[in-house]
């Protein structure tokens, strides 16, 4: 009786430090996960490209609406500056977080990697002309760049990555 | 007359007070990725905060006491200790997200990055606090907010298929190419958006502030059954251009900046520069309404005087939690953490906080011995009891999406 009475006052404390060191588990592991982790598998790693195309798009289409209303006077320079400035800054954010991504080893991971750095590397390259060209108010330089982020817009939208493996 | 003007006066503010950061962004982020397709979200959404208001109005007026005097005396102090910190927590990261977007929206007119005005607009948000009148404070940015109408005028410059818009309304269908975790993550940011807590602190505090008398219920119905739907419709305005404007060319809404765009599209300079009074005003206001409720939650729970008709020195624990409200706001900002991300998080939250405040006022409001003849009667109590289904599912069902869908990505 006394040894069931034992039990019983330490089976709950014993079940509740159990649940306590699953709880810290699931917590670390939760936080681990919540770091740039590596893509586990080919389809993953895909996703995760298309993902990135979409967000850098989002990001160069923003910047393109900006300067051809600023073109049209139809926003304030202020405004334009913040949003292209903006773009700048998320493409920059969503470009370092993609290539912190290790692929895993196959042939299909390392061309869709390579495909879409070059289309994010001249996506960059754009944006932080424009938004010099933007600054220092250059009409005629700002016409130009934004049409040579019409096909980097376009490769974003149509990259495939698995077509391209 | 002076009773008309008032009502209609009340009935403005309650439009341009319904829109706050929450709804900018959340319907702004929603229409460029669902167009008008997750609609019935804000919809469902409306009909809960008409409902809470609703009865949280009455309540003040029969009871003469706010939300938190009430939940903790049906839950006793210790439920209602946990119910004040979450309800506090939640509307704290509201604050942050009106501070922010406050700074943000000023960004967008100067070019001056958004932290150097932090704690400026800080310091304001505490001055109108401790000195401006309460009335002031409530109609004055109730009536700016207004000028976000100019998203209404910029749909209608549009000229979009208005058939095909109500088509969306109507017949909700999940884009191809997006996930049903994600969808309903999304109703969820947009139904939280629509009910966020505060705005019942803040409309039932007023209440008891203003001493309003059973003769007031009636005009409480009415800017709640007039305003708040008209508010919504500004919300789905907002939904609306980004549909039209930004989803086409593959924009998904991650700044504030992002939110006027269309407007500038549809309707140029001059609307521009109203739809970014019309965000100051909104985040300002809203920024004013939840500083207060932060006072109002703790302040009515321990049972401190409160509010903004005594003098300061009388409720001086009231104006301490608010300042030091203002100065944890500003702190976390200064972090650099992203006001348009604390904003996603914060609709979320509010969804998941919800039936911690909606379900006492829920019971209060139908207990005849606290509110006699104006207890609920059968139809507001089926509607109230089936929201409160809906703020359960919500509520349960936010946090596992958001960690299922990495906050909706």
């Amino acid at each position: 009786m006394a040894a069931t009475a034992g039990t019983a006052r330490i089976g709950p404390s014993a079940s509740r430090r159990r649940l306590t060191r699953v709880a810290g588990v699931l917590i670390v592991l939760a936080a681990l996960g919540g770091c740039v982790a590596p893509a586990p598998s080919l389809s993953a790693y895909q996703s995760k490209a298309a993902r990135t195309a979409s967000a850098a798009l989002s990001e160069v289409q923003t910047a393109r609406l900006a300067v051809r209303q600023a073109q049209l006077g139809r926003i304030p320079h202020a405004y334009a500056d913040v949003l292209v400035s903006g773009a700048e800054d998320a493409f920059a954010a969503v470009q370092g977080t993609f290539d912190l991504v290790q692929p895993p080893d196959d042939p299909a991971a390392d061309k869709a990697r390579t495909s879409l750095d070059e289309i994010l590397s001249d996506g960059a390259d754009l944006l932080g002309r424009l938004r010099i060209a933007l600054r220092r108010q250059r009409a005629d330089q700002l016409a130009r760049l934004a049409e040579q982020l019409a096909p980097v817009a376009a490769k974003l939208s149509e990259y495939d990555p698995a077509a391209v493996g | 007359m002076k009773r008309l003007l008032a009502v209609a006066l009340g009935v403005l503010t309650a439009i341009g007070g319904f829109v706050d950061i929450g709804d900018l962004v959340t319907n702004a982020l929603v229409g460029s990725r669902y167009g008008l397709s997750l609609a019935w979200a804000t919809l469902i959404g409306l009909v809960g905060i008409c409902v809470f208001a609703e009865m949280s109005g009455r309540v003040a007026a029969v009871t003469g006491r706010a939300t938190f005097d009430l939940v903790r005396e049906r839950l006793g102090p210790r439920a209602g200790l946990a119910n004040l910190v979450a309800s506090f927590l939640v509307t704290g990261l509201t604050f942050v997200a009106e501070i922010g977007g406050v700074a943000l929206s000023l960004e967008l007119v100067t070019s001056v990055y958004y932290l150097l005005w932090v704690p400026l607009v800080a310091l304001a948000v505490w001055l109108v606090i401790w000195r401006v009148r309460f009335s002031v404070l409530e109609n004055v940015f109730g009536l700016l907010g207004l000028a976000l109408i100019v998203f209404g005028v910029a749909l209608w410059q549009l000229h979009p298929s208005w058939t095909g818009l109500l088509h969306q309304v109507a017949v909700p269908h999940k884009p191809d190419g997006e996930g049903t975790p994600t969808y309903l993550y999304y109703a969820i940011a947009l139904f939280g958006a629509a009910m966020t807590p505060y705005e019942v602190f803040f409309f039932s505090s007023g209440g008891v502030e203003e001493r309003w008398t059973r003769k007031d219920i009636i005009t409480s119905r009415i800017n709640v059954f007039i305003g708040f739907p008209l508010g919504a419709a500004l919300s789905l305005a907002i939904a609306a251009v980004s549909a039209l404007v930004l989803l086409p060319v593959g924009v998904n809404v991650d700044t504030l900046g992002q939110v006027g765009l269309p407007v500038a599209v549809a309707a140029g300079k001059i609307a521009l520069a109203v739809a970014i009074l019309g965000f100051v005003a909104a985040t300002f206001g809203a920024a004013l309404e939840t500083g207060l409720s932060a006072g109002y939650t703790v302040a009515q729970y321990f049972g401190w005087q409160w509010g903004k008709y005594v003098r300061p020195r009388e409720a001086a624990r009231y104006h301490a939690v608010v300042l030091l409200s203002v100065l944890a706001a500003v702190a976390v900002l200064l972090t650099t953490v992203d006001p348009v991300k604390v904003t996603e998080y914060s609709v979320v939250f509010s969804a998941v906080a919800l039936p911690l405040t909606y379900f006492p006022i829920l019971v209060v409001a139908n207990d005849p011995d606290y509110m006699g003849d104006s207890a609920n009667g059968r139809v507001t109590n089926a509607l109230a009891t089936g929201m409160l289904v809906v703020i359960v599912v919500a509520s349960v069902a936010a946090i596992p999406l958001m960690i299922a869908t990495k906050a909706g990505q």
